[in-house]
Parts: structure tokens; C-alpha cells; sequence
């Protein structure tokens, strides 16, 4: 099992580059594929979603935004920002590798607190939500870098529209999960507070976008501003501080 | 509709904030507390632990923490139950939470005839009759392996330890480390014994009046979202990128 997991890490580390346009596709259609064996193995293996260390959420994050970046392709040929997804997923994946040492155990029983079926539905909105708005903030860069086609910008909203409806579910969800769990819904803990700053970040993104003045440039500041943070949820709130999350 | 929402759930959290309660209830087995006694509830009723109870799984990890209850009420018949994480019970306006437990110590200690009994928690301490020492639990380890050092290696008690300290005027003489029932010599007449374990259990007991304001308010919050980005999407079947396109929509919605 952990060969398909190590294999799937060392084979997303992908190019930049977008003139070895074929050389791209293969290998990230190979990364893909077994990124997504290594899901499968651990829902096999575990008998449930892989959900719920924070090393099955990056394996599941960046599959998740490869995918819906695989869909934008085919629809709207967007292409550009291939490279900048690869870099991004080939980044997640080597923080997840950087935990395996410390995981031999951790796709394990589930302790009581995560024992819920609020579990599955809190997290894989999240992932999606943050798979687009990873997908949204590629593009954005892109954009930046004077690389635009003509559905940019309108790509990037309805990504961000979609992924902020996701985000807005799983907070909910998270608070419904907390009441049941901890009897309350929402107690400022770091990943909370942080979850809802991402939230408003974006809200202010949606709000703006339709002024004249907010398309372009300062959309797509706004929407990399976005996923800053929302690394910044994910990342600095496990590792730098504590709370009910850090497990996560 | 988003934005209400919004301000429902504030209202909500206010209201709890102000009017709503939490208690910490920290009981043993075989013990009645009076929870009426700590929250307002619809009507008075105690609690009883009957037993409290963890579940190993095969690496000796916790599966799930289970308070056997009964509750007692003087107007409505008893209630027998099981709390656990994830699975809280609501009796009259109060609902009652697994929250955490923690593990006392049946200590004993004897002096020549002199025997005393005492059940502490991990950081307390019995001053055994006959000399001027005194012993401190200092931490029960369930599983006690010295590769670990003081932190237990499973939940599940494997291998059971009460790490315990010594003191004389205020000076730390010695740790030691003792199995259950194993008699440790404090003094030159003066032996000690941690006979056994029991676990206390740490039931949170919360009101939240503004509960239903808050779940109508988060309802309408997540419809409302995809209300305000996608119906309109549907409605309006000229694609999003024109200007005037985007200004519409978002202006249609009427929250």
C-alpha cells in the first residue's frame, strides 16, 4: 500500500512547462490515475472515505482539483494553467509524503470524536471547495502573467462561485457536526475563526466582482489572496497551533 | 435570503451567549448528582453513573467512551441511557454531552496497625498516618512501557502503573513507579498501596435557547448561496463573462 502512495507522490512531481505539451499529458494523466489507486487502496483498506487525517486530504484535494481541472480543459480548453496545477498538486502531495513516517499508524481506527457520519460530508466539501479555489487562484496567476484565453475570467468566477458554495456547506456542516459532538456550534477555535476569514475573503471577491473597477488585476489578486489563506487554514492552523483541529 | 440567514445565526448566537448555559459535570461511578441543581432544566432530575466504560480497539486505542446513565426525575419515569461521543442525550431542554473522564486512585496506606483509605485523583496526595512524609499520586499510566517514560503507550490498560512521588518538609525525596496492589515502602514502617483504578466520568450538561434561530439561520444561509450563484445562472442563459450579465444577476437577488 504504501508503494502506491509513494508512487503516486513521485509521479504528480510534474513540469512546468508547457511546450512539452504531450509530455505533460501523459504524466499527468499517469499522476492522476495513481493518485487516485492510492485513494482507493486506502478505502479498501481502512473501509472508509479517506477523510480524515490530514494526510488523506491532500491525496484527496489534489486529486480533486486535477479533476475538475481535467473537466475545464475538455469544456472550455483552458490549458494555460496546467503547469501551475501540477506545481500545486505535486507541492501537496510532497507535504502528505513529508507525513508518511508519521502515518504508519494513522490509517487507523478512527478515535470517538471523529466517529460520525457528519465526518464524510464536512470534509469532502472542503475538498472540493478547496480543490477549486486552488484551480481558481492557478488561473488567476496565469492571468497575471499575461497568459489569458477568453473564458479566464468567467472561469475563474463560476470556480469560485461553485467552490465558496462548497465552503459555505461545509462550515455549516461543521458547526452541525460541533453541536453533536461538543455542544457547541462554533467556538472560535483557529480553523474556524481561519475557515471564516477564507469565507469573507471570497464573499468580498463575489461581491466586487461585478464592479467595473474589480475585473482584472484586482480580481485575481483577490481570489490568490483567497487561497493563501486557505492554505494558511489548512497548513498553519494544524501545525502552528492547537486545538480541536490539529488533528485534522 | 443568504443575508438574513446571516443575521439569524447571529441573533441565535447572541441569544445563547446570554441566556444559555453549561455545566461541567465531574462524576464517579455509582454516583447521583443533581443536575437541576447546576442548570435550569424544564424539570428537576439527577444523574446517576452506573458505569462508565471505554472500548479498546485491537491496538489499544480508544473506540469510544460510554457513560451509562440513569436519570432520575421525580415527575417522569426513569431513564436508563448511554452517552457517548457523538451521541448526546437531550432530556428536558438540556442535552447532556460525553466531554472527557480521568481516573482516581483507591489508595491506601498503614503504619504499624494504623491503616488509612483515601481515593484521590492524580495529583493529590494521603499522608500516611506514622510519619511526616507524604505521597502524591502523580499520574496513573495505563499502559507503562519505559521506552514511552511517563506517557502510556495504549489507552487500554496493558499494563498498569501509578507513577507516585515522595515528599518530606516540602522536598521532593523520590518518583517511583508501582503496580497495582504492589506495597511500596515510604518509611522505615510505613507502606503504601494503589490498590486500584476508577474512572470518573465528565459529562457537559448545555441549554442553548437560541438553538432554533441559529439552525433556521444556517439553513437559510447555505440555500441562500446557492440561491444567489446558481438559480440565476440557470435563469439567465447568457453566459456570466458579460458585465452587464453579472450585474443583473447579482442584483436580482432579493435576500
Amino acid at each position: 500500500m504504501f508503494i502506491y502512495i509513494l508512487a503516486a507522490v513521485f509521479n504528480f512531481v510534474d513540469l512546468k512547462k508547457v511546450s512539452a505539451a504531450r509530455a505533460y499529458s501523459i504524466l499527468s494523466l499517469i499522476g492522476s490515475v495513481l493518485n487516485l489507486a492510492a485513494l482507493v487502496a486506502m478505502i479498501i483498506v481502512n473501509r472508509r472515505l479517506p477523510l480524515a487525517t490530514g494526510y488523506e486530504f491532500l491525496l484527496s484535494f489534489a486529486l480533486v482539483m486535477v479533476v475538475i481541472y481535467r473537466f475545464m480543459v475538455i469544456k472550455d480548453d483552458i490549458r494555460s494553467a496546467g503547469g501551475f496545477v501540477m506545481l500545486i498538486a505535486a507541492l501537496l502531495l510532497f507535504a502528505a509524503a513529508i507525513q508518511i513516517p508519521g502515518n504508519y499508524n494513522g490509517s487507523g481506527p478512527l478515535m470517538p470524536a471523529l466517529k460520525s457520519p457528519w465526518l464524510g460530508v464536512h470534509v469532502l466539501t472542503a475538498v472540493i471547495a478547496y480543490g477549486g479555489f486552488a484551480l481558481a487562484a492557478s488561473l488567476a496567476i496565469m492571468n497575471l502573467a499575461g497568459e489569458m484565453e477568453p473564458k479566464t475570467s468567467s472561469s475563474i468566477y463560476n470556480l469560485v462561485a461553485g467552490s465558496f458554495a462548497m465552503l459555505s456547506l461545509s462550515i455549516v456542516l461543521g458547526a452541525v457536526w460541533a453541536e453533536q459532538a461538543w455542544g457547541t456550534y462554533w467556538s472560535w477555535d483557529p480553523k474556524e475563526t481561519w475557515a471564516m476569514i477564507t469565507w469573507i475573503i471570497y464573499a468580498i471577491y463575489l461581491h466586487l466582482h461585478r464592479r467595473q473597477g474589480w475585473k482584472g488585476k484586482k480580481a485575481d489578486i483577490l481570489v490568490i489572496v483567497g487561497f493563501i489563506i486557505v492554505l494558511f487554514t489548512f497548513f498553519g492552523v494544524n501545525y502552528l497551533m492547537s486545538g480541536l483541529h490539529s488533528y485534522s | 435570503m443568504l443575508h438574513t440567514g446571516i443575521i439569524l445565526v447571529l441573533i441565535g448566537g447572541g441569544i445563547n451567549s446570554i441566556y444559555g448555559q453549561t455545566a461541567q459535570i465531574i462524576i464517579k461511578e455509582g454516583d447521583t448528582i443533581s443536575v437541576s441543581k447546576l442548570i435550569s432544566s424544564k424539570s428537576a432530575f439527577k444523574l446517576k453513573l452506573n458505569k462508565f466504560e471505554i472500548k479498546f480497539n485491537p491496538d489499544g486505542s480508544p473506540a469510544q467512551y460510554y457513560s451509562g446513565i440513569n436519570i432520575i426525575s421525580e415527575i417522569k419515569p426513569l431513564v436508563k441511557a448511554s452517552i457517548s461521543v457523538n451521541h448526546p442525550l437531550k432530556y428536558e431542554g438540556v442535552k447532556l454531552y460525553q466531554e472527557s473522564f480521568g481516573y482516581l486512585v483507591v489508595t491506601q496506606a498503614e503504619n504499624g496497625g494504623k491503616k488509612i483509605g483515601k481515593t484521590i485523583k492524580e495529583g493529590e496526595t494521603i499522608k500516611p498516618p506514622g510519619t511526616s512524609r507524604i505521597v502524591r499520586v502523580y499520574k496513573y499510566i495505563p499502559n507503562y512501557n519505559p521506552q514511552y517514560g511517563m506517557e502510556t503507550k495504549t489507552l487500554r490498560p496493558d499494563n498498569p502503573r501509578v507513577m507516585f512521588s515522595v515528599y518530606e518538609d516540602k522536598n521532593l525525596l523520590g518518583v517511583g513507579v508501582a503496580r497495582l496492589g504492589e506495597p511500596v515502602k515510604i518509611d522505615r514502617d510505613t507502606i503504601v498501596k494503589f490498590k486500584a483504578i476508577k474512572l470518573y466520568s465528565v459529562i457537559n450538561a448545555k441549554t442553548d435557547p437560541g438553538l432554533s434561530f441559529t439552525c433556521i439561520g444556517g439553513v437559510m444561509l447555505v440555500v441562500g448561496v446557492f440561491l444567489a450563484l446558481f438559480i440565476s445562472q440557470l435563469l439567465k442563459p447568457t453566459n456570466m463573462a458579460g458585465e452587464d450579465g453579472s450585474k443583473d444577476i447579482l442584483a436580482e437577488d432579493n435576500h
